[in-house]
C-alpha cells in the first residue's frame, strides 16, 4: 500500500457553515421509533440535526457563507484565489456545476479553473488531496469547498437515516508555502459495493420518471422515493470497522517511523458508535477524537471541516496542530489523510440564516 | 487465554456491562444490543482471536462462556 506524500503546502484559512434550524431528533424521531426513540438516539449519538428549511437554499449557500466569512477574516485572499474545488453530491443544479458559480458570486479572477468532485463522505480528503497538488503545481492559494445538502434526500419514514443526515458546508484555503509541511495521503475503493449506500434514480441510469417523487414501502420496510439516498446501514457499518482502520494504521505506522506523533483524530462523523468502535480499534483515546454529530448530525463529507472548525478553531487559531482525518462513505469509498494546520485562519462554524 | 482476561477485555472494548460474568447473557449486558453491536462483537472476536463467525452462529451463543469457548477453539 502506497501513501502519497506532499510536501510544502498549508491550510490558510477553514470555516464551517451550518443551518442555524436544529431538529431535534427526540421530538421528530417519534412518528417512527415511537416509545424506542430514545434508544435509538442513544445507538448512534446524534441528539440534534442541523437542516435547511428553504428549497432556494443549497450545498452552495452554505460553502459560499463560510467562504465570505473568511474574506471578512481577510479581504485580500480573495484576489490570491488561483483555483476552486468544490466537494458534493448534492450540487445546485445537474448543469452547470457548483464551482463555475462560485467564481461568479465570490467575484473570484475569472482566469482560474473551477470544478466539482462528486464524492460524498470520504470527500474532504480527496479535496485537500487535489488542492493541494494544484497550489503545488500552479503555485496559488486554491479554495476549497465541501457541502452538501441532504434533507431534500431523506425519507422522514426511513429508519435506517431519517435521524442521522443533515445539512453542512465548509470552506478551506489551501496554500503553498516555504514551511517544511509534509502531509500523507491514503485512499481505498471497492466499487462493488456501490448498492450499499445509493440514489437509484435521478441519474442517467434511471431517469426521472412520474414515480420518482412517490414513496413506497422498499424490501427493507423502510418507506421512502426512489430519490431519496438509501444505505444499507449494517452493509456500511461492517465495510467501516473492517476496512477504515486498515485504511489509517499504515498513516500512523509512517508517523510513528518518522518519530512523529498526531494531536486528535478527526474521523468523518458518521454516528458516534462508529466513532467510537473505529478509535477503539486504532487504540486512540477518545478525548483524541473529536465529536460534532451529536447535535449537528451526519452532513457527509463537510463533517470533518465542520468538526475542526467547531471543536479545534481555538487551537488551530493558535498553534500547529497535528491531525489525522478519516472520510469514509458511498462508493465505497475511504480517504485518509495526516496533515499539520495552524497557526490559521479559523473562525469556528458559522450559522446560515435564512 | 485465560478467562478473567477474555472478560476484562471484552468488557472493556465492547462496553458490556461491569458485574458481567462468564455465566452471564451477553446480550443483557449490553445496553441496547442490536444488529450494529452483534457485528461489532463479531468484528471484535475476528480480529483479537482470528476467528470467523458468521450471524447465524452467534445467534446461536448466549453467555460469555460461549463466546469464551470459540474464541478458544483450535484447529479448525
Amino acid at each position: 500500500m502506497d501513501l502519497y506524500e506532499i510536501n510544502g503546502v498549508k491550510i490558510e484559512a477553514i470555516c464551517g457553515c451550518v443551518p442555524e434550524n436544529s431538529v431535534d431528533n427526540l421530538e421528530t424521531g417519534a412518528e417512527i421509533f415511537g416509545e424506542e426513540t430514545a434508544e435509538k438516539i442513544k445507538a448512534t449519538g446524534i441528539e440534534k440535526r442541523r437542516v435547511l428549511k428553504k428549497q432556494s437554499s443549497t450545498s452552495l449557500s452554505l460553502c459560499i457563507e463560510a467562504a465570505k466569512k473568511i474574506f471578512e477574516e481577510k479581504e485580500s485572499l480573495r484576489e490570491e484565489i488561483g483555483a476552486i474545488v468544490f466537494v458534493t453530491f448534492t450540487p445546485e443544479r445537474i448543469l452547470p456545476n457548483n464551482a463555475t458559480y462560485v467564481q461568479s458570486i465570490l467575484s473570484l479572477d475569472k482566469h482560474i479553473p473551477a470544478f466539482d468532485i462528486n464524492l460524498a463522505c470520504s470527500g474532504y480528503p480527496y479535496g485537500l488531496w487535489i488542492a493541494s497538488l494544484m497550489a503545488k503545481n500552479m503555485n496559488k492559494k486554491i479554495l476549497l469547498l465541501d457541502g452538501d445538502k441532504q434533507s431534500h434526500l431523506t425519507s422522514p419514514k426511513d429508519k435506517s437515516n431519517a435521524l442521522i443526515f443533515s445539512d453542512a458546508g465548509s470552506a478551506t484555503i489551501v496554500s503553498p508555502t516555504e514551511e517544511e509541511t509534509k502531509w500523507y495521503f491514503n485512499f481505498e475503493t471497492d466499487g462493488s459495493k456501490r448498492e450499499a449506500l445509493t440514489i437509484p434514480e435521478g441519474g442517467s441510469e434511471n431517469v426521472f420518471n412520474e414515480d420518482s417523487l412517490t414513496s413506497k414501502e422498499a424490501e427493507d420496510g423502510n418507506f421512502r422515493r426512489p430519490l431519496d439516498i438509501y444505505m444499507d446501514g449494517l452493509g456500511v457499518f461492517k465495510y467501516v470497522v473492517n476496512q477504515v482502520p486498515r485504511n489509517i494504521k499504515p498513516i500512523m505506522k509512517k508517523l510513528e517511523e518518522e518519530g512523529e506523533t498526531f494531536d486528535y483524530l478527526v474521523l468523518h462523523q458518521a454516528n458516534k458508535f462508529m466513532l467510537d468502535y473505529v478509535a477503539k480499534k486504532l487504540k486512540v483515546k477518545s478525548e483524541k477524537v473529536p465529536l460534532s454529530v451529536i447535535e449537528f448530525g451526519n452532513s457527509s463529507s463537510a463533517t470533518i471541516p465542520v468538526t475542526i472548525a467547531h471543536i479545534l478553531s481555538e487551537e488551530i487559531s493558535k498553534k500547529k496542530t497535528k491531525v489525522i482525518l478519516s472520510g469514509f462513505g458511498a462508493g465505497l469509498s475511504i480517504g485518509s489523510a495526516y496533515i499539520d494546520l495552524g497557526p490559521c485562519i479559523s473562525p469556528g462554524v458559522i450559522e446560515y440564516h435564512e | 487465554m485465560n478467562e478473567k482476561k477474555f472478560m476484562e477485555e471484552i468488557v472493556d472494548f465492547m462496553e458490556f456491562e461491569e458485574d458481567a460474568t462468564m455465566e452471564s447473557k451477553f446480550r443483557e449486558k449490553s445496553d441496547n444490543w442490536d444488529s450494529m453491536k452483534a457485528f461489532a462483537l463479531i468484528s471484535y472476536l475476528e480480529d483479537e482471536y482470528e476467528k470467523e463467525l458468521s450471524f447465524d452462529e452467534l445467534k446461536g451463543m448466549k453467555t460469555f462462556k460461549d463466546l469464551f469457548v470459540f474464541a478458544n477453539k483450535t484447529g479448525e
